[in-house]
């Protein structure tokens, strides 16, 4: 009789690929095993990729995260953040050619998931840095929230997944430019929000969290984007994006 | 006030279900979760969570920790799992006799094994790890089964050497004993009967489905359906032996409206309550 071992790995396989000769050793119910299992981990995935689902139909995502999951099987039983190479999985996919934006869309969901999971950490109010001299604002190491993603991305994909997140009903049409596109995610009163960023705002966030001080990330952004300053900086605060500092005694929140 | 309320007929709880089942207050009782669900480091799932376990007791039901693989739970899994039960003052945790993890991969069922003298070892010796990591004894639910193999024990003699090396307690869920029963030609009331009453700290009673497929007789544990009555009666055939015991409504899919699964749940609080009074095992929550 083989160890329990050999038989896990023997039984593994007869659930992960199904034939004839597993249904030959363990009959008929070996196939509520191998359903069972392509479903968890393909329920999986649509818990995570919903929008990805809805823009290409429930039955070519099935197939596809099939395909991903016996590739990438769980590394740990809670499937919460299953499926981080899924985006880019799907570049490698030729049926998905006519969805140029997929990838980027799988990506926001992505975000979004991240976010819905992330730390609690308190949020930056602009009280904190009024009560700063300049000069502790302009060395002020800023840092995003934990629940705070940022990303840029083509074709419009941010559109795209704006109007079709479930549970937001699809568009009858949706015209998109095809621009690059830059965008927020926060966690606000417990909800998830997407907020369009402009190129400036992008571009300071990028730098804020490489590790530029306050003031370098400023300066920068004024260099390529006169019309920018103290504005932009209020906005991104009234959007919750930083975690609250501790540049000083007068920080402390 | 959690800690000192008497648990009788609980619900699977589901955060569909989070209005309805945050502010209903029927006597005794209680919500059952999946670990695995929570073991995230922040955000409103965790919040709702919370609020439950604010105003209700709260069993924490693993699905993840693999107690019959070859290998040692994962000390990782573990820790996000005890981070659960601390949150939630879970006043009873429990786990599948079924194995999910093998080389380090997991697949999301709870997979059968042979139950030989090797696995047993293996499986006390997983059940002792993963008390002595808890700090606590768990209680170990029978599987559904749907495939013959080469055992050396039955299902329930099993069962016996578990609890009397490890101490743990045991998990009856009622559906799975009558589903594994018609697809394995056994009888579920004998089962029922061999199982050792002290050792049994919860009841499951959950839905079951025929299988879909043309060439298959077997019947699923899809906990999508209501209770069977076939189930009901096995129940209370348990429970006339037994006697009072906490006894969970269990839906995963397919999910009715709350009031539904509540009336499912009154149904058995009040088998409960006809439990003879000296039979009566007085479990509190925390």
């Amino acid at each position: 009789m083989s160890t329990l071992a050999e038989f896990q790995d023997s039984f593994r396989l007869a659930v992960l690929h199904p034939d004839l000769l597993a249904k030959q050793q363990y009959g008929a119910g070996i196939g509520v095993y191998q359903n069972t299992v392509a479903k968890g981990l393909i329920d999986a995935l649509r818990a995570n990729y919903p929008t990805v689902e809805r823009l290409v139909g429930t039955e070519w995502f099935d197939s596809v995260a099939r395909r991903y999951s016996l590739e990438q099987l769980p590394e740990q039983p809670s499937l919460n953040l299953y499926g981080l190479s899924f985006p880019d999985f799907l570049l490698t996919i030729e049926s998905a050619e006519p969805f140029p934006y997929l990838t980027a869309v799988a990506q926001l969901d992505r975000c979004w998931t991240e976010v819905f999971f992330a730390p609690e950490a308190p949020v930056l109010r602009a009280a904190i840095l009024q009560a700063l001299s300049p000069e502790q604002l302009q060395h002020l190491q800023l840092q995003l929230h934990p629940a705070t993603r940022v990303k840029q991305v083509a074709h419009s994909a941010a559109t795209v997944w704006q109007h079709n997140r479930p549970p937001a009903l699809p568009p009858e049409s949706l015209e998109v430019t095809g621009d690059v596109e830059f965008v927020l995610f926060t966690r606000r009163n417990g909800a998830i929000v997407l907020d369009f960023l402009s190129c400036a705002e992008h571009e300071f966030l990028r730098l804020i969290s490489a590790g530029s001080s306050l003031g370098d990330a400023l300066l920068a952004v004024l260099a390529s984007h006169p019309d920018t300053g103290a504005v932009m900086l209020a906005r991104l605060i009234s959007l919750g994006v930083f975690q609250s500092c501790t540049a000083g005694p007068a920080a402390e929140s | 006030m959690r800690n000192n309320r008497q648990v009788s007929a609980g619900m699977s709880f589901k955060p569909e279900y989070f209005e309805a089942a945050h502010t209903c207050s029927a006597d005794g009782l209680w919500y059952e979760i999946h670990p695995e669900n929570y073991m995230v480091a922040g955000g409103p799932r965790l919040a709702m969570l919370d609020a439950i376990c604010d105003r209700h007791p709260v069993s924490v039901h693993g699905v993840g920790l693999s107690l019959a693989s070859a290998e040692l739970p994962d000390t990782a899994h573990l820790g996000r799992l005890s981070e659960v039960i601390q949150r939630t003052q879970a006043f009873v945790v429990s786990e599948h006799l079924a194995w999910s993890v093998v080389q380090g991969r997991y697949l999301p069922d709870l997979l059968p094994f042979p139950r030989t003298r090797q696995s047993l070892q293996c499986i006390v010796r997983n059940i002792e790890f993963t008390q002595t990591f808890l700090k606590r004894r768990i209680l170990v639910e029978n599987p559904s089964l749907y495939v013959q193999l080469d055992h050396d024990y039955a299902e329930t003699e099993f069962l016996h050497e578990l609890v009397r090396r490890t101490g743990c307690g045991l998990l009856v869920d009622v559906n799975n004993v009558h589903v594994s029963a018609h697809n394995l030609g056994y009888d579920a009331q004998a089962y029922l009967d061999q199982l050792p009453a002290d050792a049994i700290g919860e009841i499951h009673l959950a839905g079951h489905a025929p299988d879909a497929g043309a060439d298959s007789s077997l019947l699923i544990d899809t906990h999508g359906a209501p209770v069977a009555e076939a189930v009901w009666s096995l129940y209370q055939h348990l429970i006339d032996r037994i006697g009072f015991i906490p006894t969970l409504i269990e839906r995963d899919d397919n999910l009715p409206p709350f009031s539904e699964l509540l009336q499912e749940r009154e149904r058995a609080a009040l088998l409960l309550q006809m439990c003879q009074p000296g039979e009566r095992r007085h479990v509190h929550a925390g």
